[in-house]
C-alpha cells in the first residue's frame, strides 16, 4: 500500500555507451551492442565484454583518491557526482546527517586481487598492498561515496548478485518512506571486465561464447543466444520525498512507485524455469504502487541473452500480464555489469517514460519461438508511457521488481 | 642519473597523487599529508622499486632523511649482493 509518493530528482551514469546520462541514452538508442574485443583478457576462452571508454579516474577524482580504489567505486563516485548535480543538490550545503547512501555490488572490486594472491602464493606478504581490502570490498563503495558527499545518514550496500542495483533502490525508497532520511543517493556499481569473472562465470557456462562476434553476442530473447556479455558500469538515482522536491521546485524526473522483491528457493544459479519467483516480485511491486497489470506500459526486462533467464523471464511476464507491453532489455547493448545493471537500467526506465520512447533490443533478429513478447527491436519505439517495471534477477534466486511513473 | 629523492618524490606524486608542490626535502610524511595506510603503501612501493625494507621508525624523520636511510640500506644490500626485498619468499612453493 502506497503511503508517500517519492520522486527521482537526479540521475548519474557512466556505461559502456560513456560517461553521463545523455551518452547512455544516445548509445541505447542506437541499438548496437558495444561489446568489443578486451585486452585484458588476452587469452581466456571469453575475451570480450562491454567496457566503459576512455574512463581517466585520476583526470575526473584526482589521484589522491583514485590510486587507492578499485575501478567500481571510482565509476560510483562519478556517477554520483552528476546525479547530486543533476538533482541541483550542492552537498556542501545539504543537512548531511539526512542524506542516506544505499548502493548495489555483487563481488566488490579485483582490480589488483590477482597480484595480491600471487605475492600471498609466493609467500611475500610484506610486498601485499594494505590497501588491498578497502580499495575492493563492496561496501566501501557506500563508505567512500559517503565521505564523499558528505552523505552522513545510514550508509550501506546491498548484494542480491545481478539484482543488487535494484534491490538498493527499492530499500532506498523504503528509507525515505519512513523517514530515516530526506535524501538517499542510491543504486550501484560493478565491473566484470577483468579475468577472474571472465574465467569463473565462463566456467559455469553463463558467458556467450561468441568470440567470433562480440558485437553480435548478446541477442536477449533471440532464438541464437547463448549467454550474457561482461560488463561494467554505475547507475544512480537521487530520491527524494515528492512533497519535499515540489518545496525546492526540483525537476522531478519520475517516481519510483513500488518496489518487489522476492527469493525463488529453486536453484543457487539456475532460475526457475517458470518464474514464479519473478511474478511473485512483480506482484508485490504492483501492490505496493497501488497499479494492475493493466497500468504497465513498458517493461524494461533482466534479459541477460542466457537461455535460462530469458525463458523463464518471458513466462513470468506472459503469468503476469497475458499479453505482456512492449519490453527492451539494455544489456544487448551495455553487456552485464552485475551489481550496476539494475540501477543503470532503473536510470533507463526513468529516461524512457521522460522521453516517452523506448531503445531498441541490440541484435534481436529472430524472437525465440517459445518466447511470445512485445520486443523492441531495430529502432526506439515512441509512445505514452505512464507507468513501467525494470526487473532485476539475481544468481541464488533473488528478484527485485521496480515500478516507475510519470509524475 | 636520477637520484633517489627525485625517484620517491616521483613516486609520491605519480603513485600516491601528493602534489608536487608540497614535496621538499624538509617535508615530513605527515606534511605530504600521508595517512598511516599510504605510508605503508609507500613502503611497499619503495620495497619494490628499491628493494629496500623498511621498518615504521625509518619513515619518520622528513623526506631528505628517509632518502638517505634508503640510498644508505640500498648501497649496503648491493654490497652484500643480497636483494632484501626477495627475504620473505617462501622456498615451500603453494602450488605445483
Amino acid at each position: 500500500m502506497k503511503t508517500v509518493d517519492i520522486a527521482v530528482t537526479g540521475l548519474g551514469l557512466v556505461t559502456p555507451a560513456g560517461i553521463g546520462v545523455q551518452a547512455t541514452w544516445d548509445g541505447l538508442l542506437s541499438g548496437r551492442s558495444l561489446a568489443a574485443t578486451d585486452e585484458q583478457l588476452a587469452g581466456l576462452p571469453v575475451d570480450f565484454s562491454c567496457r566503459v571508454p576512455d574512463f581517466d579516474p585520476t583526470a575526473r577524482l584526482g589521484r589522491r583518491l583514485s590510486w587507492r580504489i578499485d575501478r567500481f567505486i571510482q565509476m560510483g563516485l562519478v556517477a554520483a557526482r552528476e546525479a547530486v548535480t543533476d538533482a541541483g543538490w550542492d552537498p556542501a550545503a545539504w543537512d548531511g546527517a539526512r542524506v542516506a547512501v544505499v548502493l548495489g555490488n555483487g563481488s566488490g572490486g579485483n582490480d589488483q586481487a590477482q597480484r595480491d594472491y600471487e605475492l600471498l602464493n609466493r609467500g611475500r606478504y610484506k610486498a601485499i598492498s594494505p590497501l588491498c581490502i578497502t580499495r575492493a570490498v563492496s561496501n566501501m563503495l557506500a563508505g567512500e561515496l559517503s565521505a564523499d558527499l558528505q552523505a552522513l545518514g545510514p550508509s550501506l550496500v546491498t548484494s542480491t548478485a545481478c539484482a543488487s542495483g535494484g534491490t538498493a533502490i527499492g530499500v532506498a525508497r523504503g528509507l525515505l518512506a519512513s523517514s530515516m532520511c530526506d535524501i538517499v543517493i542510491t543504486g550501484g556499481s560493478e565491473s566484470v571486465c577483468r579475468p577472474m569473472p571472465a574465467a569463473g562465470f565462463g566456467q559455469m557456462g553463463a558467458l556467450s561464447t561468441r568470440v567470433h562476434d562480440p558485437a553480435g553476442a548478446c541477442r536477449p530473447f533471440d532464438a541464437d543466444r547463448d549467454g550474457f556479455v561482461l560488463g561494467e558500469g554505475a547507475g544512480i538515482l537521487v530520491l527524494e520525498r515528492l512533497p519535499d522536491a515540489r518545496a525546492r521546485n526540483a525537476p522531478v524526473r519520475a517516481l519510483v512507485a513500488g518496489y518487489g522483491a522476492s527469493a525463488d528457493g529453486y536453484h543457487f544459479s539456475s532460475p526457475d524455469p517458470e518464474g514464479q519467483g519473478v511474478v511473485r516480485a512483480i506482484h508485490a511491486a504492483l501492490a505496493d504502487a497501488g497499479l494492475s497489470p493493466s497500468d504497465i506500459d513498458h517493461i524494461n526486462a533482466h534479459g541477460t541473452s542466457t537461455q535460462q533467464n530469458d525463458l523463464a523471464e518471458a513466462r513470468a511476464l506472459c503469468s503476469v500480464f497475458g499479453t505482456p507491453p512492449p519490453v527492451t532489455a539494455n544489456k544487448s547493448v551495455l553487456g552485464h555489469s552485475i551489481g550496476g545493471a539494475g540501477a543503470i537500467e532503473a536510470a533507463v526506465t526513468v529516461l524512457s517514460l521522460q522521453h516517452r520512447t523506448i531503445p531498441p533490443i541490440a541484435n534481436l533478429d529472430r524472437l525465440d519461438p517459445e518466447i511470445d513478447l512485445d520486443v523492441v527491436t531495430k529502432a526506439p519505439r515512441s509512445q505514452q508511457l505512464r507507468a513501467a517495471l525494470s526487473n532485476s534477477i539475481g544468481f541464488g534466486g533473488q528478484n527485485a521488481v521496480l515500478a516507475f511513473q510519470t509524475p | 642519473m636520477t637520484t633517489t629523492y627525485e625517484r620517491i618524490a616521483g613516486l609520491l606524486t605519480e603513485h600516491l597523487g601528493v602534489p608536487e608542490d608540497i614535496i621538499r626535502p624538509d617535508a615530513t610524511l605527515t606534511d605530504l599529508e600521508l595517512d598511516s595506510l599510504s605510508i605503508v603503501e609507500l613502503s611497499v612501493i619503495i620495497q619494490e622499486e628499491f628493494g629496500v625494507e623498511l621498518s615504521e621508525e625509518d619513515l619518520k624523520p622528513t623526506l631528505g632523511e628517509f632518502c638517505r636511510i634508503v640510498e644508505q640500506r640500498r648501497d649496503g644490500s648491493e654490497a652484500m649482493g643480497a636483494d632484501s626485498s626477495r627475504q620473505d619468499v617462501s622456498t615451500t612453493p603453494t602450488r605445483p
